[in-house]
């Protein structure tokens, strides 16, 4: 199948187009110009899912991968768009995340709906897709930029006092991991020459090892402060609870994940073999990520601090798989790296999902505290909402038949084979501490006495909020049942990233250009 | 806090800046220019106006503009990486010659095109960012 | 040679960087920022030191005009660029949210002082309850409850 490689590029057009259209229809505040900006941004998110699932189709279902040389340069001297499975997927998941959370904000926003949420989710969107598909190291800066920008004035949209405190600390620590990051790619190209990563993976065998050492640490660093890795996450408890529960919702869902695709992407291909020598530090810094997120989430009190703790915990495990990425079992090498990516699969969908349950019983109560006299109750009060984030929280700890048992069935798995059984034991443990932390939010939230609250003002839409909570629910129930398809891809993916020398035949650099008279392009 | 000496000055030195504006962003392409700078400038003019004439007044003449001309830029640039698809490719630069009647000719190109929207997005967005930090921190609630 | 000078600079702007980003005062931490943004931006323009005399897109070396020997590669001049750009907008952000902090604690609504914050700016005043993104929808709730008792 030979398909335009041109649609590449409207994973970002598209989600720019959007934005730019809502930011034209916003001439000052009224309810009609919020209606416009509803239907775009409805209706870009679900062409950006429609080209989502095409490039999914093609590369992870076709087994193929995508190249795009934007204006027609050849390789290491353009940019170079590309995609092939685990692109796709994370590509796919972002869509699906963003139509159900459109519609989510549509039921749940208060007056921040007005001050532009729409124009700026799209342009996150476009931020998130582009660092998906890129293919140089500086345009996986520019877009990482991109998606921190809008998320910035998506935390702190509306400038409650909270929120201002928290966005400080998030805009702080995220700029500082971006310009590390920045720094990262000056000593690449200053040494290496390129900044292309095909050219890159081409290279970088010649480079002497300090230097591979020094560059894979310093994109460790950068990559695991913006994925909330071990010692660099604290930027995350202090700022995910302050914003709107939708904004927090597709923060929890998304943005950590960029991080970890970037490790994904990027170990494989230019350090296969610090993946090997590394293994003891990754998964180390795995397993304490795991813990430490799973004990600061019993530390704390209100439902969606507990949530944004377990989005540490959860990332622990989804390193797990890239520490195990080298080991195989006797199915395939890297079936590591397959169970991690089906992990991210069935993380970014049920803490999603969870998030939004969670905001949208804060929002019904008014308060999101967990100590008796607040929370409570809303099994009678609404029972819909109790019957999915109950779905949700244990497909999160991982009771079968959900799609958090197989993906946690296939990290252990290859771990046991793998012979690494302290990391299998870590991740059981931190399971089960999990479902004590959902029992703990199901008992003090959801059932127990109902609480004698007048509720607030202004109370979500039910239907509008509950829905795209339950779409979520059902995928993630559907992937647990019916996990072959979906495990098929993510091996494809897999073996995809793992494979060096296809991705440097699909970008294919050159290393001598044509000349370039100034005349053939005035 | 509107300034006198400045109000007097802005009324010769606005024009001159939006020209030079027009001007860089024209020359871009092989000189020094482009529309970031053009934008800049621009942004500089709205700046002299906020001080020589206070942000309330600035506000009231372009505020309701500011967000529509940064969609519409958007919408040029993409315009022009979308217009070389039929042509190439995504973002391949292409260019036509129109006759302007005798020796003329008007050459323009998509990277020209590309800028105006550059352009127009900087100017808006530094103009209003610069619009909301005159605005005197009192603790009135948004 | 060069590389030494740009090596001792970028170290002493990070230094400097490092210590402003440490202080309790928010400007001096944006004054920090901006520096460490400066700091690696110099780094890159280091680096294209050692790519003098290769421009990327020439190729036909021997027929062109100009002296080859004395271009610096652009590249890593458009990188400083695109990075400038993206940290102006960033620091403009930052202000934005501290010009919004101080109009908040010039109208009472005290954001900064909060006991179990560990990343607060000052130094806390006084103990407060932990729940600071609800509190607002919880003094409706609470003054609907008083209303409600009034009532009866």
């Amino acid at each position: 199948m030979d398909v335009n490689a041109n649609w590449l590029a409207a994973p970002i057009a598209f989600p720019l187009i959007g934005a730019a259209l809502s930011l034209l229809a916003s001439t000052r505040v009224t309810r009609r110009q919020t209606r416009t900006q509803r239907i775009i941004a409805a209706l870009f998110s679900l062409i950006n899912l429609g080209v989502a699932i095409f490039l999914l189709s093609v590369t992870a279902i076709g087994e193929q991968r995508m190249t795009l040389q934007v204006g027609l340069w050849p390789a290491p001297f353009g940019i170079t768009l590309f995609a092939d499975g685990l692109s796709a997927i994370m590509l796919t998941l972002t869509a699906l995340l963003m139509v159900c959370l459109v519609f989510y904000a549509m039921g749940t926003l208060d007056e921040r709906e007005g001050l532009n949420f729409y124009p700026l989710l799209l342009f996150l969107l476009m931020g998130v897709n582009g660092a998906f598909v890129a293919g140089d190291l500086f345009n996986l800066y520019v877009f990482f930029e991109v998606l921190l920008m809008a998320s910035f004035v998506l935390l702190s949209l509306g400038g409650r006092p909270g929120q201002v405190n928290g966005g400080l600390r998030y805009v702080l620590l995220n700029l500082l991991a971006s310009t590390v990051f920045l720094a990262t790619t000056g000593v690449v190209y200053g040494v290496l020459g390129t900044l292309n990563l095909a050219h890159l993976a081409a290279r970088i065998d010649a480079a002497p090892d300090s230097l591979r050492v020094l560059l894979a640490g310093m994109l460790l660093v950068a990559y695991g402060s913006k994925a909330g890795l071990f010692p660099l996450f604290f930027w995350l408890p202090a700022s995910y609870h302050t914003p709107h529960p939708a904004v927090t919702a597709i923060f929890g869902g998304l943005l950590t994940k960029v991080g970890i695709y970037a490790l994904f992407r990027i170990y494989p291909l230019l350090f296969p073999d610090l993946l090997v020598a590394w293994q003891p530090l990754i998964l180390t810094i795995a397993a304490l990520t795991m813990l430490v997120g799973v004990f600061g989430a019993m530390a704390v009190n209100t439902i969606r601090r507990v949530l944004s703790f377990h989005v540490i915990s959860q990332v622990g495990y989804m390193v797990m798989g890239l520490g195990l990425a080298a080991s195989g079992n006797q199915l395939m090498v890297g079936f590591g790296m397959a169970a991690g990516i089906f992990y991210v699969v069935h993380h970014m969908i049920v803490k999603t999902a969870l998030l939004m349950a969670g905001g949208a019983a804060e929002l019904t109560m008014g308060t999101g505290r967990l100590e008796t006299g607040y929370l409570g109750g809303l099994v009678k009060r609404s029972p819909a909402l109790a019957v999915v984030f109950f779905l949700a929280a244990f497909s999160l700890a991982g009771i079968p038949p959900s799609s958090g048992f197989i993906s946690k069935l296939g990290l252990l798995q290859t771990a046991l084979d793998a012979q690494q059984w302290w990391i299998a034991a870590v991740s059981l443990v931190v399971s089960l501490l999990t479902l004590m932390s959902m029992v703990r939010l199901w008992q003090k939230g959801f059932a127990g006495p109902m609480e004698d609250v007048v509720p607030p003002p202004r109370r979500p839409n039910q239907r509008l909020a509950i829905a795209p909570i339950a779409v979520l629910v059902a995928v993630s129930l559907s992937i647990g049942i019916f996990s072959g398809p979906f495990f098929q891809w993510s091996r494809v993916a897999a073996s995809q990233a793992l494979d060096r020398a296809g991705y440097i035949r699909a970008v294919n650099p050159t290393d001598e250009i044509a000349p370039i008279s100034l005349e053939a392009n005035p | 806090m509107p300034e006198l000496y400045l109000a007097l000055l802005d009324r010769i030195l606005t024009p001159i800046l939006f020209v030079l504006a027009v001007v860089f962003l024209i020359v871009g392409h092989n000189e020094p220019g482009g529309g970031f700078i053009a934008g800049l400038v621009v942004a500089t003019a709205f700046l002299m106006q906020i001080l020589a004439r206070g942000d309330d007044f600035v506000r009231k003449l372009i505020g309701i503009y500011l967000q529509p001309t940064m969609g519409a830029g958007l919408i040029i640039a993409i315009f022009s990486a979308v217009l070389s698809l039929p042509e190439g490719g995504f973002l391949y630069g292409v260019w036509w010659k129109i006759p302007l009647g005798g020796d003329f000719v008007l050459e323009i190109g998509s990277p020209t095109l590309f800028d105006i929207g550059v352009f127009l997005v900087v100017s808006a967005f530094v103009t209003s960012y610069l619009l909301e930090l005159s605005r005197p921190a009192t603790g009135k609630r948004r | 040679m060069i590389a030494i000078v740009f090596a001792i600079l970028v170290a002493v702007l990070m230094g400097c960087a490092a210590y402003l980003l440490l202080q309790r005062s928010p400007v001096r931490m944006v004054l920090g920022l901006g520096l460490f943004t400066h700091a690696v931006n110099l780094l890159v323009f280091g680096t294209s030191v050692n790519h003098r005399g290769q421009p990327p897109v020439v190729v036909d070396k021997a027929s062109y005009a100009g002296d080859i020997s004395q271009f610096v590669d652009p590249l890593p001049q458009a990188l400083i660029l695109t990075a400038i750009v993206i940290s102006f907008g960033i620091v403009a952000f930052i202000m934005a949210l501290l010009h919004r902090r101080h109009s908040l604690d010039n109208a009472g609504d005290n954001c900064t002082d909060r006991i179990d914050d560990p990343f607060a700016l000052e130094a806390p005043s006084e103990l407060q309850p932990v729940d600071e993104d609800y509190e607002w929808l919880e003094d409706l709730v609470l003054k609907r409850r008083l209303e409600a008792k009034e009532d009866d």
